[in-house]
């Protein structure tokens, strides 16, 4: 893990005096996934709302790729440095099509002027086939989300993620309400992205966890209380004791 | 071919209706006498109007209570650029005025003050959309804080009388002139209805772009557009400058075509008015602000003469009955019930 991509130190998020992440320090390495795990309230969600710009830092620094981007806005963090981020249950365009959603999510062209005369090349829609192949949705790309089963729509989201072409992916919960079928499926989704990218992914689903996770990082009460592989992390008596007692 | 029915089918719906719309502003003036052209002369300015507050409201979803704000700017700089322009306007005399006063001195000329009626209106709704649209003031609040706006610009249009006429207005301002030639109430008509068929189409291509579908999409999820990489607040001012923009040319519009201005074209009544009108034709497709907008003008014009202040009861009415029984509006509801489409759907999906 000689290349770090994103690099925490020292993060603290202050809620009007509860510390949701309290001075916690992490590094990822380009190209590994990454699983966050941790009982609710753990602070797994606020730090990946602080990675991506939407929850601001009180003390800190977040490095990623080389660049500073404490307190930079989201949209800054999503396009100019290349962070993806699937929100906890399906957040897409409801009213729109599949298509129309991947489309919007496409990196590139995000500016008011650009997007006014933008225009879709046959490039685009190569790049949207692929994207409809890996989440399956190929036949539903006409299909209004709306209309989607929930599992789906978590699908296009992360299809979203896929066409922003990140080089950081962070997916927050991604198989919540999903059957375990369609838990499985995502799973090689993730496996399928990894190629090129480094993934984070938080989630409770241990048998989700054990399919695509390299390194875990378990938090608990806003701090890391313990970092290593699958196999450590469940042996590892303090974790047993606050989160996997049952 | 099963997926391709149902879109060919609506397609032309909506072609339709704005052709036939186009073709009735059209013959209307053939088949009327001239205080009836002139009348819906006065009604087209208020459907670019319309048009503005979709872009906003039907698209973006930004519902502002301060559309008249630009409008009647527009519409005031354009009357007095008017007045001025051909001496000094007889309200200023009563005032012992003796000179254009320094800040009216640029909108003697006709070209600069239409210039100005778009540019000002544009500049403060920068500014305005600046502070208001950053995202930390959502929903509700923008409308409250537009709203008060409105109130703010009539306090001051009534208050500032040497230099807008007070609650008495600005009259003596005459139609448009094209290569020095005042236009005739047919002319302007005409003038009018091109103006206003031009803007539609400019509105239409610019929602049927990427930039369209990015406003529809702040509409419904505005923080995930920020989080696929859209500076949100840049979208949501572009849209309320061009917006502004459009209320102004409507606001010069209406003023030249009503030969007057007076507070209320920058009131709150006209703010909310122009709200209804899309509420019930239908929002965030141009085309049922349109025929909102000339529908209850129309019937407001005929039904004031029948049973005068008693219309803004019936208006109400209206609304709460659209509200609860439509509430995509008459048009879009028309848009969008193909009875056909949901059966195939279902059968396709």
């Amino acid at each position: 893990m000689a290349d770090t991509i994103l690099e925490l130190m020292d993060v603290t998020v202050d809620f009007k005096g509860f510390l949701a992440v309290d001075a916690v320090s992490l590094s990822v390495g380009r190209g590994e996934v990454r699983t966050i795990i941790g009982p609710n309230g753990a602070g797994k969600s606020t730090l990946i709302d602080l990675i991506t710009g939407k929850t601001r830092l009180k003390f800190g620094k977040i490095v990623f790729d080389g660049a500073d981007i404490t307190l930079r806005p989201p949209h800054e963090i999503a396009h100019a440095y290349g962070i993806g981020r699937k929100f906890q249950g399906p957040n897409t365009f409801f009213d729109m099509s599949v298509f129309d959603n991947l489309l919007l999510a496409l990196r590139g062209s995000t500016g008011v002027g650009k997007s006014i005369f933008y225009r879709r090349t046959d490039d685009a829609r190569g790049k949207i086939d692929d994207i409809l192949r890996i989440i399956g949705l190929e036949d539903k790309k006409d299909t209004l989300v709306s209309a989607l089963s929930y599992g789906e729509k978590q699908w296009v989201e992360i299809g979203m993620v896929l066409a922003q072409d990140a080089k950081l992916v962070i997916l927050d919960e991604p198989t919540t309400g999903m059957t375990a079928d369609e838990t499985y499926k995502t799973g090689e989704m993730i496996r399928a992205m990894r190629k090129d990218r480094t993934i984070i992914v938080s989630e409770h689903d241990m048998d989700f966890v054990r399919q695509v996770a390299e390194t875990v990082t378990v938090m608990n009460q806003g701090k890391i209380l313990a970092e290593g592989t699958f196999e450590e992390i469940r042996q590892n008596p303090e974790v047993i004791r606050v989160y996997l007692k049952e | 071919m099963k997926k391709l029915s149902p879109r060919l089918k609506n397609i032309p719906r909506r072609a339709t209706m704005n052709a036939l719309l186009l073709v009735f502003i059209l013959i209307y003036p053939l088949t009327t006498g001239l205080y009836q052209i002139d009348t819906m002369a006065k009604v087209i300015p208020l459907m670019i109007f319309a048009l503005s507050a979709d872009l906003l409201w039907g698209y973006t979803g930004i519902m502002s209570l301060g559309q008249a704000v630009p409008f009647g700017i527009g519409a005031y700089i354009a009357a007095i650029s008017n007045n001025v322009s051909a001496g000094i306007p007889s309200y200023m005399r009563t005032y012992g005025i003796t000179e254009v006063p320094a800040v009216f001195r640029p909108l003697t000329n006709p070209y600069l003050g239409t210039a100005f009626a778009i540019l000002i209106p544009c500049l403060l709704s920068f500014m305005i959309g600046r502070l208001l649209l950053t995202g930390k003031v959502r929903g509700v609040f923008v409308s409250l804080i537009t709203m008060a706006l409105s109130n703010v610009l009539m306090l001051a249009v009534n208050n500032a009388q040497r230099f807008t006429g007070g609650s008495n207005g600005v009259n003596n301002v005459s139609r448009p002139s094209l290569f020095g030639h005042i236009l005739s109430i047919t002319e302007n008509y005409y003038f009018v209805a091109l103006i206003a068929a031009l803007l539609f189409a400019v509105c239409a291509a610019l929602t049927s772009t990427k930039f369209g579908k990015v406003l529809g999409a702040i509409r419904v999820n505005e923080n995930r557009v920020a989080f696929i990489g859209y500076n949100v607040t840049s979208y949501k001012v572009f849209v309320y400058v061009f917006s502004s923009a459009l209320a102004a040319i409507a606001g010069i519009l209406y003023a030249r075509t009503c030969g007057m201005v007076s507070p209320s074209l920058t009131g709150l009544r006209l703010s909310i008015l122009v709200i209804i009108w899309i509420a019930v034709g239908g929002r965030g497709n141009l085309t049922g602000a349109l025929f909102g907008c000339l529908l209850l003008n129309g019937m407001e014009r005929i039904m004031a003469g029948i049973i005068g202040d008693a219309w803004e009861f019936v208006i109400g009415i209206i609304l709460l009955l659209i509200v609860f029984c439509v509430p995509d509006g008459l048009i879009g509801t028309l848009l969008t019930a193909r009875p056909g489409l949901k059966k195939k759907e279902a059968a396709n999906g």
